[in-house]
């Protein structure tokens, strides 16, 4: 067996368990966690890591291990419900311009993703934290109106490879709708594809959604969020770096065990990566 | 794969940081530094460890000493864009770095003395006679009388927005070459204090003040090189009418960011470095060569409320709101320990200190439930309290540097049973919030130095700028009105405590501490005095380079 294809399953593996101890620990922050997350300890403050607060603690007293399991829910569930919802509008729209490639529609959805890709995303999660507030709705709005780009561009490719299939040309002799062919043709070939890369987008999508709450344009305190821990935690660190460690341990082996599992998926599911073609 | 290896790299780094700080963390709230009384002092040093850094810094030989023992540094955040005085805030760096002088200046116990004025006589309620200093001159050489102070004034009137909350009241005239008349438009207006503001500054009006070359002010130092918003290089004045500084040279720089300020002042690259953030204050522990001067500035910290607000309207929340504030607490977490707790607005001032601890003695946290329940405001099961079934909620917007005290207040009325929330984020976003009047409390920080009735009716009549929450009481407006008419200074002062107390038991703003001030010294130097408007009190006379 080729040494590559020993390493592919290694990795997969590796990151899908990181993430499942990743997952447990923060989906059980509330059993797992030694303090209230928002509790302040005035006389506990900026103490180092210890038995008693493994991360030490903040500024306020608080301990920074229970806020980065807890910080951590609010992280992958801004994170998750972008790439769910980008992925949605993803879809359709590549489906609209891949079905009707060439169309008015088709030619609007294309140059407005060219304008889209153009145009800086950070400012434009600062004008609309400019003008509607900073608050995590706002913030996935900013981080959605951009990230479906990448979904509808390789949904719209899939779908033009697909409709030179047979199957596709049958749908339409047997006069099948275009919804329905989007639904039971265009849909399942094209689902594969953009999982795999929304796996790699999701931890892009964390270290975004993470350094957009450093800006102070995500959570508002005292709700912790790894971003905004770092953000907390920088007046502080040359006096007391260990703020700063949890919150970046949990960023950056999150985006570690994605980026694993991403890898892992496309060497296994897409053919022009395996081995045995 | 690069993504996998930069996230390795970064957990690397942080690690080794994290190790190689180990005498420094960990005593904010245990130790010295933490503490109420470190600011009680003027001249303030840090008591923890000194860190890695510092402990560096001071074995390195002072870099501006061994270069160049005659040559001041000065750091700050800005300097000027410009050389012209009625340029935008150009006057107070030209002021702070002793370039520039006006007529009066404010000592700092908050008192006003001549500075090229010999003297102010209050002839009657609205005219005042001013003698000029015999001999002072601008740099050329010029001699500055009457008419050259009048045409400096007349410039900054016409050309300097800032300058105009100080000079559109008065209108001046020439009674002899050393003597100026000022008609006021208003009674018993405090002339000496508004024309010892930097915006009033003297220069020569007849010259080009826009170049090194033809510039024409009165200071102890002459600028004799300048890059906008870089540096600013000053020489000593050899014709200066007054008393001369033993340095020879001064250079301020612009240093943006904070941190690198903290470090050039470590290192010894910087004598004088202004705006010190409070979070640093542990890198300087220990340092034997740099001496941190905490003036706490007249400014308070201050949480606005808006009246109108149904839940707000009450006084009884608004005491309690203040009753169940634990300011030293706020000071601690907020500011690292740097300042002294005021209930009042008007006690940041130095001459109105003694107000400190009026009306909100102490933190009373039953005395500020018990008022709650009084209002009607009932604490429910979920620790909130309950009025006619709705929470007690309390949304404060913060920005800039002030999102930690934003979090310690809602942490501690989280205790009370309001259900505070914080919205962190740009200043903007405050100013659309109380043009719509969407708002509950804002963080400012307004300076309480000044003419009493300006500050107090700007702040608390019905149609001052400032007064953001709508506060409207008959009494304070009562008052308000007696000091406008008051001639007598004592009498000013008595009232203005008055209306200060009233405000405080009212309570239509939440007064905290002073805005931290910190300058860091080297200790080669000495005779820089901690001043409550420190931002332009740096270069005097008293400066020197120390002996040994």
């Amino acid at each position: 067996m080729p040494s590559s294809a020993m390493k592919r399953p290694l990795g997969l593996t590796v990151g899908i368990i990181l993430l499942g101890l990743l997952a447990l620990a923060i989906a059980g922050a509330s059993w797992l966690s030694p303090y209230d997350p928002l509790e302040q300890r005035v006389a506990e403050r900026l103490e180092r890591p210890s038995v008693e607060h493994p991360l030490g603690t903040d500024r306020f007293g608080r301990d920074v291990l229970s806020r980065s399991l807890h910080g951590g829910q609010h992280t992958l569930l801004a994170s998750g419900t972008a790439l769910g919802a980008a992925l949605a509008v993803g879809l359709v729209i590549g489906l609209l311009a891949g079905l009707y490639q060439g169309s008015v529609l088709d030619t609007v959805f294309m140059r407005l993703i060219d304008v889209l890709l153009a145009f800086p995303f950070m400012v434009l999660a600062l004008i609309i934290a400019a003008f509607f507030g900073t608050d995590l709705l706002h913030l996935l709005a900013a981080v959605v109106s951009v990230w479906w780009v990448s979904f509808a561009r390789l949904t719209r490719s899939v779908v033009l490879h697909v409709k030179n299939d047979g199957s596709f040309a049958a749908a339409k002799v047997l006069g099948a709708s275009d919804a329905a062919i989007m639904l039971r043709e265009l849909l399942p070939k094209a689902i594969g594809p953009v999982l795999i890369l929304a796996t790699f987008e999701l931890g892009s999508l964390i270290l975004s959604i993470s350094a957009l709450s450093f800006l102070g344009l995500g959570s508002q305190p005292p709700t912790p969020e790894w971003g905004s821990m770092l953000a907390d935690g920088r007046d502080h660190f040359l006096q007391a770096p260990h703020i700063l460690i949890g919150p970046t341990l949990f960023i950056v082996l999150t985006v570690l065990a994605f980026n694993l599992i991403g890898e892992g998926l496309r060497d296994r599911l897409d053919p022009y990566e395996r081995s045995d073609i | 794969m690069r993504k996998i290896m930069l996230a390795l790299f970064l957990i690397v780094i942080i690690t080794i940081m994290g190790c190689g700080n180990g005498d420094n963390g960990g005593n904010g709230g245990k130790g010295g530094k933490g503490g109420k009384g470190n600011n009680q002092a003027n001249n303030a040093s840090a008591s923890a460890e000194p860190s890695t850094a510092s402990a560096a810094a001071s074995e390195a030989p002072s870099a501006a000493n061994a270069s160049n023992p005659q040559e001041l540094i000065v750091a700050g955040p800005d300097i000027a864009a410009s050389l012209d005085p009625v340029q935008p805030l150009t006057s107070s760096y030209l002021r702070l770095i002793g370039a520039g002088e006006a007529l009066f200046k404010v000592n700092a116990e908050g008192e006003v003395e001549p500075e090229l004025a010999e003297g102010a006589t209050e002839t009657d309620a609205t005219t005042w006679e001013i003698k000029l200093k015999e001999g002072i001159r601008f740099w050329s050489g010029e001699p500055i009388d009457a008419d050259a102070v009048i045409a400096s004034l007349e410039r900054s009137r016409k050309l300097d927005v800032q300058a105009l909350p100080f000079l559109d009241d008065l209108r001046l005239s020439k009674i002899d070459d050393r003597t100026i008349r000022v008609q006021t438009t208003r009674e018993h207006l405090p002339v000496p204090l508004n024309l010892s503001y930097y915006q009033t500054i003297i220069h020569n009006a007849e010259a080009k003040q826009d170049s090194v070359e033809t510039m024409d002010l009165s200071g102890m130092y002459k600028v004799v090189e300048f890059v906008p918003k870089q540096k600013l290089v000053l020489e000593a004045n050899d014709n200066y009418w007054g008393e001369k500084s033993g340095i020879q040279r001064i250079v301020f720089e612009e240093i943006k960011d904070e941190q690198t300020r903290v470090l050039s002042s470590l290192s010894g690259r910087s004598h004088v470095v202004l705006n010190v953030p409070v979070t640093s204050l542990a890198q300087f522990g220990g340092n034997p060569d740099v001496e941190l001067v905490s003036a706490p500035a007249a400014n308070t910290q201050t949480v606005y409320l808006n009246l109108r607000q149904p839940q707000l309207s009450d006084v009884k929340v608004r005491q309690a709101l203040s009753w169940g504030l634990n300011r030293e607490e706020l000071i601690t977490l907020a500011a690292e320990g740097q300042g002294e707790p005021v209930a009042t607005w008007l006690s940041s001032n130095p001459a109105y200190a003694e107000a400190r601890n009026a009306v909100y003695d102490k933190f009373d946290r039953d005395r500020a439930a018990k008022l709650l329940e009084e209002a009607g405001w009932s604490l429910g099961k979920d620790g909130i309290r309950y009025k006619d079934g709705k929470p007690l909620v309390l949304r404060l917007m913060t920005w800039g540097g002030d999102k930690a005290l934003g979090e310690a207040l809602q942490n501690q009325w989280t205790q009370l049973g309001v259900k505070a929330e914080v919205q962190h984020g740009d200043y903007s976003l405050i100013e659309t919030a109380r043009e719509s009047g969407n708002w509950d409390a804002v963080i400012e920080a307004w300076s309480t130095f000044g003419d009493e009735f300006a500050l107090l009716s700007g702040q608390y009549s019905p149609e001052g700028s400032a007064n953001y929450g709508g506060y409207n009481d008959e009494r304070t407006n009562e008052l308000l009105a007696e000091l406008e008419q008051a001639s007598d200074a004592k009498m000013r002062h008595e009232l203005a405590l008055r209306i200060n107390e009233r405000v405080a038991e009212q309570a239509p703003v939440l007064s905290l501490f002073p805005r931290p001030q910190i300058t860091a010294v080297s200790k080669s130097l000495q005779g820089l005095a901690p001043h409550f408007r420190q931002f332009e009190n740096v270069v005097s006379a008293k400066l020197a380079w120390a002996s040994n």
